[in-house]
């Protein structure tokens, strides 16, 4: 494999000193391209509490490709599926090589402050969050406490 | 009319009083017309003579004989004032001035000879250059305020690009689509020069007006015209001269004001800007030209000086100058600060008005005194030797001495004024030897002009010391700017970064590496970025990365420069670093992979695509943004060579399989013969087969594959086979060509442009590595799997491939002759042969279904050529 790229290690370097409230990330010892990451779910959401995993793989050609994220945590949410899927722009076609792991996690936090039901990935819970808004967030916050909070 | 109403008046049998009385009348009146008429013929003349004077001074200056000419401008002068009329305007000067300053100013060949010379006597004249090294705006010479920086990676203050609204529509929107920049302009013109040798500085000028661009090879912009400021320059400035900065904005905004007549307001900001920085001279300039606005020319000359002695070399300020000394009515000085400016900006155009202004103020002074002077001495001489020569009434005799009517066929006054002409006779005998001394022409050197000033022989009359005074200026005004042509020229401010001003910060880190930027290239949005991370971008993605602005019309252009600016910057703040990244860089280029410890083949780079054969073409149409990169780098680092491999499996949409394989073990290495770049950044390459190669190891870098290869060549033939081997040469060769000749016209066609014809056998086939090449042409053209080529590929001996090649044409023929009913021969061609080529063309099995397929890539080449 070649030598990890400056960029990567900038990037790991800045967010072990400078940690982004609420969102850790932590490189994978074997793969320094593989990251842990632990992300809280946002006050005043209905994941508010939650210790959400999830795991972030940097491509070889990262960053003129996206990072490739997934939830481990299972998540109650229009945008996220039962994989651990996230429907994010930034992820897919409105990626830009300016942006970085601390913004893609920063993004995916705010994804979790705010659901966007009208570009689901989940139909179901979109669906459920769309006619019955406050039965969807009961079951978010379920999910969260049943899923998020064991550890 | 006349003769009539004489008759009238004097017929005696009409002599009644009353029409004696009309008679007078009438001839009273007619009297009255001839006079009006003869004085408006009178007034023609003059007219008339002067217009010829005046042309005959024009035709001079353009000889170049500088003072016949001024001498002609002054008896101009002094006749109207004489004959009381309306002296011409100093308009009628700008042939003269022109002529005068052209002649001031170093032709372009000799600038850049000077420049030559300077060049060859220091080692590295653009290091030691302060102009090369200071980072201000190339324009106004200051601090960058609002730095755009343009496609050709020069950078500017924008409003120094003279973008704001001008009032004329038209024209700015011609300035909006072509900014241009001034030092681009300004080597090229210096090529141009020292390229023809001799160029006439007038010529490489448009008339009077700056605007001496050719429309079409400007650095071109984005569509909607300028480019946006550049952050980071903008940035850097701020950090670096704060007050500058603030200085030239201040100054900006003042000309802005300006423009829109607010005069008062612009001083304002003119006088924040000089206090923001005192030793600008172009700040100090800018405020005199307001004062000078605001009528206290003292106080604008106060400010040119002490821009002056700041910057003595400063074309714009002598010119600010000269405008203080003329309006302060100190034409004699201002003469030759103007002549000094034309000089200083080897522009001789710029200051031709106010040069011409101010000319004519000094000739109507001149005049003015010497008659004065004249009257006085007239009125002595008068004294003493009235009445004995009448031409001495006349004061402004003189004056006409230097005339040649006969030269240039004008007969003055037409012998309205006798005195006149006696006096110009007179005096041709004066100035004919003049004349020939002088009619060398315009490139003699004004030394030798000045020769015609030596005093003449036998003249013992009073000499013409009438436009001594004016030559004598003239002569100072060239000594003067002769001293200015020798200096070289420093800018007014030497802005440089302070020591170990940016990279401690990352200011200078390309955000998309986050190293030292290399090679700094500015988006026509103003983002700045490795000129590699720039090109790896827009393989991906045409938009920006920072603002996400389309970048197709610049990609399109594909004019990238770098930038200026950001370059000098980096060399200063951080040159050993620097350094590191360009050797950091051509490593990367170079080396497809860091070097292992436990390297033991080569590294390759791989494109996975299909199988390709040595000494075959390949034609390759690139599009996948990992290839741009891989073939962009093989051709920058001048490898030109990479390898191919066939696909085996598409790789699925996990990240996590990384070790399975991809593609074949065996390929070949290509070279890259010609590419065509495409406006989108495609390219279609033209390639052709190398050495074979085994894949011992597979990576991966930036997104496309790598791999560590042993290249395999044929096993050496052996004396015990080479006998059987050359047998099964000769036949398979022959079975070939046969079979080759009875490939249909139109598929024939098809193949020759993509693979050429069918190559002859080489004499030393034997020893080849690769064995004879047309065995390869074949194969490439045969119908076979993509199995079947890896293992031909794979293959050491040439026998084996010999009997390949004899088995697949066998079976071909076999499988045609199958359903064929050998029905119609009729030629003298075997019936074998005929069957084949009926077959092709009924059923486009074998060979038509591989032709079709090897083509089928050159023709996705050509869809997308169109």
């Amino acid at each position: 494999m070649a030598a990890l790229p400056r960029r990567i290690i900038k990037e790991t370097q800045r967010l072990m000193q400078e940690p982004v409230p609420g969102i850790s990330a932590v490189p994978d010892e074997t793969n320094a391209r593989y990251f842990h990451v632990i992300v809280t779910g946002p006050e005043d959401s209905p994941f508010e509490g939650g210790l959400f995993k999830l795991e972030l793989f940097l491509p070889e050609d990262y960053p003129m490709s996206a990072p490739k994220v997934r939830f481990i945590t299972k998540i109650y949410h229009p945008n996220i599926d039962r994989l651990g899927r996230i429907c994010l722009d930034i992820l897919k076609d409105k990626w830009s090589p300016a942006l970085q792991i601390r913004t893609v996690l920063l993004s995916i936090q705010a994804l979790l402050s705010a659901p966007n039901p009208d570009d689901p990935l989940a139909n179901d819970v979109a669906e459920l969050w769309k006619i019955n808004e406050s039965e969807a967030i009961r079951n978010a916050k379920e999910w969260t406490r049943r899923y998020a909070m064991d550890n | 009319m006349t003769d009539v109403a004489n008759e009238k008046a004097f017929n005696p049998r009409n002599n009644t009083f009353s029409s004696f009385g009309t008679a007078m009348e009438m001839a009273r009146a007619r009297r009255k017309q001839q006079q009006q008429q003869r004085a408006q013929t009178q007034q023609l003349r003059k007219q008339r003579y002067l217009d010829d004077m005046y042309g005959y001074a024009d035709q001079l200056s353009r000889a170049g004989r500088l003072h016949e000419a001024l001498a002609l401008y002054q008896h101009c002068v002094e006749y109207c004032a004489q004959q009381g009329i309306q002296p011409p305007s100093a308009e009628r000067l700008r042939h003269f001035a022109g002529a005068l300053l052209e002649d001031l100013v170093p032709s372009m060949a000799e600038a850049a000879e000077a420049a030559h010379e300077r060049c060859a006597a220091g080692s590295d004249p653009r290091r030691n250059d302060p102009v090369w090294a200071s980072l201000a705006c190339p324009s106004c010479e200051t601090a960058l305020y609002h730095p755009v920086t343009l496609d050709c990676g020069h950078t500017y203050c924008k409003p120094c690009l003279r973008l704001e609204d001008s009032g004329n529509e038209q024209q700015d929107r011609r300035r909006r689509r072509k900014p241009r920049c001034k030092l681009c302009i300004e080597s090229r013109r210096t090529t141009t020069a020292s390229a023809y040798g001799v160029v006439g500085a007038g010529a490489v000028f448009d008339d009077d007006d700056y605007d001496y661009v050719d429309d079409d090879d400007v650095s071109s912009s984005n569509s909607n015209g300028c480019n946006e400021i550049n952050v980071l320059v903008q940035r850097l400035a701020e950090k670096w001269w704060p007050r500058e900065v603030e200085a030239s904005q201040a100054r900006h905004e003042g000309d802005a004001l300006l423009k829109k007549g607010h005069i008062q307001q612009a001083f304002e900001r003119y006088d924040l800007a000089v206090q923001l920085a005192p030793n600008s001279p172009v700040c100090l300039c800018s405020r005199a030209h307001a004062l000078l606005l605001l009528n206290r020319p003292q106080a604008a000359l106060d400010d040119t000086d002490r821009a002056l002695r700041l910057r003595p070399d400063w074309g714009k300020g002598q010119y600010e100058r000269g405008l203080a000394l003329s309006a302060l009515r100190r034409y004699d000085e201002a003469l030759v600060v103007l002549g000094a400016s034309a000089v200083l900006d080897k522009n001789p155009y710029r200051a031709r008005n106010e040069f011409s202004r101010v000319l004519h103020r000094v000739i109507l002074d001149n005049a003015i005194e010497r008659q004065r002077a004249r009257a006085a001495k007239h009125l002595q001489r008068v004294k003493s030797v009235f009445g004995r020569d009448r031409s001495l009434y006349d004061p402004y005799r003189r004056s006409s001495l230097h005339l040649q009517p006969h030269r240039i066929g004008i007969d003055p006054l037409n012998h309205h004024r006798h005195r006149h002409h006696r006096d110009i006779d007179a005096s041709l005998d004066d100035q004919t030897s003049d004349c020939e001394d002088n009619n060398s022409g315009g490139e003699d050197d004004f030394q030798q002009q000045n020769d015609y000033r030596r005093p003449l022989v036998t003249q013992t009359q009073a000499k013409p010391q009438d436009n001594m005074k004016l030559c004598s200026m003239v002569d100072r005004l060239s000594r003067e700017t002769e001293k200015l042509k020798r200096l070289e020229s420093s800018p007014s401010e030497i802005l440089l970064p302070p020591p170990n001003g940016g990279s401690a910060g990352g200011d200078l880190d390309c955000i998309l590496c986050c190293r030292l930027l290399w090679m700094p290239v500015t988006t026509p949005c103003g983002h700045t970025y490795c000129w590699t991370c720039l090109d790896r971008c827009l393989d991906y993605s045409s938009a920006c990365p920072l603002c996400m602005t389309s970048l197709a019309d610049y990609l399109a252009n594909s004019q990238k420069s770098v930038t200026d600016f950001v370059e000098k910057a980096l060399l200063c703040v951080a040159p050993q670093e620097y350094a590191a990244r360009s050797a950091a860089q051509r490593q990367d280029l170079v080396q497809p992979l860091p070097p292992a410890l436990t390297q033991v083949g080569e590294q390759v780079a791989v494109f996975v695509c299909t199988t390709a054969f040595p000494c075959t073409a390949c034609p390759l149409f690139v599009y996948e943004p990992r290839y741009r990169l891989m073939v962009r780098r093989c051709l920058e680092s001048g490898v030109r060579q990479f390898g191919i491999a066939a696909c085996l499996q598409q790789r699925p949409d996990g990240y996590l399989d990384l070790d399975a394989r991809r593609y074949a073990e065996f390929g070949t290495m290509l070279e890259i013969k010609d590419r065509v770049l495409l406006k989108d950044g495609c390219s279609i390459l033209s390639t052709v087969g190398m050495k074979r190669f085994r894949v011992l190891r597979g990576g991966e870098r930036d997104g496309y594959d790598t791999a560590e290869v042993e290249f395999i060549s044929d096993v050496p033939i052996s004396q015990e086979q080479m006998h059987s081997v050359t047998e099964l040469h000769k036949r398979v060769r022959a079975k070939s060509s046969r079979w080759w000749a009875t490939v249909p016209y139109c598929q024939r066609s098809e193949i020759r442009p993509v693979f050429g014809e069918f190559p002859d056998v080489e004499a030393d086939w034997q020893r080849l590595p690769d064995g004879p090449s047309w065995t390869w042409w074949l194969l490439a053209i045969l119908p076979l799997g993509p199995q079947l080529q890896i293992g031909i590929l794979a293959t050491t001996s040439l026998e084996k491939r010999l009997r390949a090649i004899e088995k697949t044409i066998d079976h071909m023929e076999q499988r045609w002759n199958l359903p064929s009913d050998l029905e119609d021969s009729d030629g003298d061609a075997a019936k074998q042969q005929e069957n084949n080529s009926q077959d092709d063309r009924d059923d486009g099995s074998g060979v038509c279904r591989g032709n079709h397929c090897m083509i089928r890539r050159s023709r996705h080449v050509d869809d997308h050529q169109r």
